[in-house]
């Protein structure tokens, strides 16, 4: 019809999602009696990843589904936000924290000053290591070279761990012909993907941050604001939806190649080796809690949660 | 306007870059005149945005990294009188055998192939060196001009090349992959060119007569050390990428200090020659990274109207089978080949084709060897062909432009024959990566 | 038409100075990758900063050879029919696209400059690897190298319009001898007859 509004929705996930990306498209649809309309673009397709705030905000796109990580350099708490070594160690967890009244209010506050609106989060799931010899303590990764993004290469440097970065594609070439030992990227899931199994087969369960990211979900303004109010119901919810079906998925996925038993072989790093990540990671927080006054009020929100887990 | 028919977007945008093209703008130009007026008149808000988005992208990708150091290195190759060596050695060694040198000409285009990133350069240098030296021994003209036209295409089937790291760039691909796959049909193709020299010139001895010269075994022997530089050479770099020790980019680093370092050796490294290497990967930079820009921008645009599923559901109403999409694509290719420059098509094509490619469930990397294999043939296909006006611009007078088209049929045929068996044998191409990888 | 002259010689001599400044970047990539290599595999130690190192580099290079690659007429055109024009066909053509390209080149410039200054404002940083170097100067780069090559493209137009109009002009262009192939390996080239060896309007005369 001529009053039919269309959405450009980008994720920051690829094909592999798109059984929910089309239940996402078909529940807006008819919730609003097609009134709504959502095309959806996979990670890379229209922007890539790391512009995914930039396109929302001059509304080369409406919606964007990325992670903190992707703009922390231009959104002070963005690294904060999709997670720092030692954050928290549990769906719930997670949930209950980025729920309460003042984290919700700082990062509606900072994406605001972004020019987008912030819609809410999702969240991810496992985020371990995967290498190609056990690993039985942090002291065996010493002699290793581990692909890791900045926050967590910034953990295991203070162990004196090697690090690199690669990016996704090269992991499997990286991992198969030794450019590698190790890579810390995501769950069973992922690495089964990518077909890592075939040249690492040692994952280990680091307890360092469970979910391993959160995700973000922000809007062009202009766009959101010319929605009508029942609209913007349907949205909220089915985005909603959308973000516990993309972790429900992971959890499942995750589960099934532990069921597999023969697809890797599972260990959990020593608790002490865990709780000395948590302690090295504090200086990560504070390096991020020095970057803004917002930052180091998110940092204290995270510290108090610590505390009351009994982590710190 | 949003609810345009995606047909009839498709229509339009392809119809005024082709317009503008066919008036001569510069492809970059015309890619991002036609996507800002479809971003204006289409697209809507933030449609422009995605111009800059795009050049940041461009901009900001290691794997791309590669692309100027691997002229680089070829440039200096160029320079560094490889070629003449080469030639020397193969003069020693297979002057005797009928039609030897027009086989040792296939040799040294392949070995060239393995050190430059681009196609070309071996098409020039042969064509100055080998070309009037085959002639003045009774060589068949066409069949000479032919052969280094086509061996000189090879430069980007073989790996490096510029070519298949701009495809992994735009299919996501992995550059190492698409290397080790580019190697055997790279050599095959360079073997069915041998057999083609050997039994032509079986059957009539005239096309290739055996040189007078004697050289003796120790001769023979001695000249085998012009093998050593380039091979010392192929090895480090095309190791450090299809062994994985490094990425390609730093590989491609590699490569251009060790093209630096054997030319200053040699004696033959000389500030003349790093002034024009380096203004010469200037200026072609400038061409491929605003073109980049350009048709990434374009192929945005097209995408975000929703209009790259027109393509897929064409396919889908249409009922082709999956080999025969792939077999339209490839005559596609051959089309635009006479046309059209090679970066262009790579642009244009691989955003629309290889997500179809990959729905159909083919094997992308494959789908890539096909393609550069098609584009081999786009340089020896009039009228617009760089190896014809290269050939052209270094022929002798008597060697004709009649003479040069002529010449690259029989060629374009075998180049044709390889494709047909790539595309009926994928193992030819995946072999090796499924080996290494 | 003197003055014609002498805006073309200081505004081919521009884009000349910066790809002749900018050339130098190419060492600089080699070098950089080179480093890395030899501390990752003989000394054991990776840089954290190569890799971004050598892509800004070579971000930057790139962009600011369009101006230098433009000024020789090195952007890849199809040639196809604009090659069987008269050159005063083919100045027409070029009169249009340069036109719309300027305008084209307007737009692009104002959303450079928008999208360097949003990156300054707000001090952006990378988040790739541990480095997080500052983003603002690679993005400073784009309105620049955009800048540079819009000053380029209106001396095209202007050479384009004037020989549309059949004015007379004393191009320094005129004399250059450019060619794709290595000068070195072609010493007698310039004997030769160059328009002829490009020429691909007669293909089926055979
Ligand atoms: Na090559
Ligand atoms: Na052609």
């Amino acid at each position: 019809s001529a009053d039919t509004t269309r959405l450009r929705f980008h994720t920051f996930y690829g094909t592999e999602i798109d059984p929910i990306l089309k239940k996402f498209r078909d529940t807006v649809k008819e919730n609003s009696g097609g009134d709504l309309r959502i095309q959806t673009f996979h990670g890379g397709e229209l922007v890539a990843s790391d512009q995914l705030l930039e396109a929302a905000k001059k509304g080369s796109i409406d919606i964007a589904h990325g992670h903190g990580g992707y703009w922390s350099g231009q959104v002070d708490i963005g690294n904060i936000e999709a997670g720092l070594p030692g954050g928290w160690t549990s769906l719930d967890e997670a949930r209950a924290f980025f729920d309460s009244e003042p984290v919700d209010a700082l990062l509606t506050a900072a994406y605001d000053e972004a020019g987008v609106v912030y819609l809410g989060k999702g969240y991810g799931h496992d985020y371990d290591l995967l290498t190609k010899e056990p690993v039985t303590s942090l002291d065996d990764l010493k002699t290793r070279k581990i692909r890791a993004t900045s926050n967590v290469a910034k953990v295991l440097e203070y162990f004196e761990i090697p690090t690199v970065y690669l990016p996704a594609g090269e992991l499997y070439i990286g991992m198969s012909t030794g450019v590698i030992d190790g890579a810390i990227y995501g769950g069973p899931i992922e690495y089964e993907q990518l077909k890592l199994n075939e040249t690492a087969k040692h994952y280990t369960r680091l307890n360092m941050l469970m979910p391993g990211w959160t995700e973000t979900f922000l809007a062009n303004k202009e766009k959101w604001d010319g929605l009508s109010d029942e609209h913007k119901a349907i949205m909220e919810e089915a985005i909603a939806q959308f973000a516990a079906d993309i972790t429900d998925w992971l959890a499942e996925g995750n589960q099934s190649v532990v069921d597999k038993g023969d697809v890797f072989e599972f260990a959990v790093l020593p608790d002490e080796d865990s709780k000395q990540l948590t302690v090295a990671a504090q200086a990560v927080w504070q390096e991020e809690a020095e970057r803004s006054a917002r930052n180091a009020e998110l940092i204290d929100l995270l510290v108090a949660n610590a505390k009351a887990q009994g982590r710190l | 306007m949003e609810n345009l028919d995606p047909l009839a977007i498709t229509g339009i945008m392809f119809a005024s870059m082709l317009g503008l093209m066919a008036l001569g703008a510069p492809l970059a130009w015309a890619l991002t005149i036609c996507g800002i007026g479809s971003a204006m008149a289409i697209f809507g808000d933030g449609g422009l945005d995605l111009l800059i988005s795009s050049t940041f992208s461009a901009m900001d990708n290691f794997l791309l990294v590669a692309l100027p150091l691997f002229i680089f290195m070829g440039l200096v190759l160029q320079r560094s009188g490889i070629t003449d060596d080469l030639f020397e050695m193969i003069h020693k060694l297979m002057g005797r055998l009928p039609g030897g040198l027009g086989i040792g000409t296939v040799i040294i285009c392949a070995l060239i192939a393995a050190m430059a990133g681009v196609s070309g350069a071996a098409t020039v240098s042969l064509g100055i060196i080998a070309l009037p030296a085959m002639l003045n021994r009774g060589y068949d003209k066409r069949l000479v001009t032919g052969t280094i036209m086509a061996g000189g295409a090879l430069g980007f089937l073989i790996p490096p090349s510029v070519l298949m790291i701009i495809y992994a760039f735009l299919s996501r691909d992995s550059v190492g992959k698409l290397f080790a796959a580019g190697l055997m049909p790279g050599l095959m193709l360079a073997g069915i060119y041998i057999a083609y020299i050997l039994i032509r010139c079986r059957i009539n001895p005239s096309l290739g007569p055996p040189a007078e010269e004697q050289f003796t075994a120790m001769e023979k022997f001695k000249s085998l050390r012009f093998l050593i530089a380039p091979g010392l050479l192929i090895f480090t770099v095309l190791g450090c990428i299809i062994g994985g020790i490094t990425s390609p980019s730093e590989a491609s680093a590699i490569g251009a200090f060790g093209s630096l370092v054997i030319a200053a050796i040699q004696g033959r490294l000389s500030w003349d020659t790093l002034r024009y290497v380096m203004l010469s990967t200037t200026k072609l930079m400038g061409m491929l990274m605003w073109i980049t820009i350009a048709a990434v921008f374009f192929s945005k645009i097209y995408v975000g109207v929703g209009a790259g599923m027109v393509v897929g559901e064409l396919i889908e109403d249409y009922a082709l089978s999956p080999n025969l999409v792939i077999l339209s694509m490839l005559l596609a290719y051959f089309v635009l080949g006479m046309f059209l420059d090679d970066f262009a098509i790579v642009f244009i094509t691989v955003p629309l084709f290889v997500p179809i490619v990959r729905d159909l469930g083919f094997d992308t990397t494959w789908f890539a060897v096909l393609f550069i294999l098609s584009m081999q043939s786009a340089y020896l296909t009039p009228p617009f062909g760089y190896n014809l006006f290269y050939m052209r611009s270094v022929a002798p007078k008597d060697v004709t432009i009649i003479d040069i088209y002529w010449a690259a049929i029989p060629f374009v045929g075998l180049q044709i024959l390889g494709l047909a068996l790539v595309f009926m044998f994928p193992q030819i191409a995946l072999w090796l990566p499924s080996v290494l990888f | 038409m003197a003055w014609v002259t002498r805006y073309l010689v200081a505004q081919d001599g521009l884009s000349e100075f910066v790809g002749r400044a900018i050339s130098w970047l190419t060492l600089g990539m080699i070098g950089v990758l080179v480093i890395e290599i030899v501390f990752r595999y003989f000394l054991d130690s990776p840089t954290l900063w190569a890799h971004e190192t050598s892509t800004m580099l070579y971000g930057g290079f790139c962009m600011l050879a369009g101006a230098y690659t433009l000024r020789h007429r090195g952007h890849v055109r199809s040639e196809v029919i604009w090659g069987a024009l008269p050159k005063r066909g083919q100045a027409i053509c070029d009169v249009v696209i340069f036109s719309t390209g300027a305008v084209v080149l307007v737009m692009f410039l104002k959303l450079a400059i928008g999208f360097a200054a949003e990156s300054w404002a707000v001090r952006e940083y990378s988040n790739k690897s541990m480095w997080q170097p500052p983003l603002y100067p690679i993005k400073t780069v784009i309105p620049i190298a955009v800048g540079l090559v819009l000053l380029q493209n209106m001396a095209e137009l202007l050479r384009a319009v004037l020989t549309a109009l059949g004015i007379e002009y004393d191009d320094p262009r005129e004399r250059e001898f450019e060619s794709d192939i290595d000068p070195e390996l072609l010493p007698t080239i310039l004997d030769a007859d160059v328009t002829e060896a490009v020429d691909t309007s007669k293909p089926n005369d055979r």
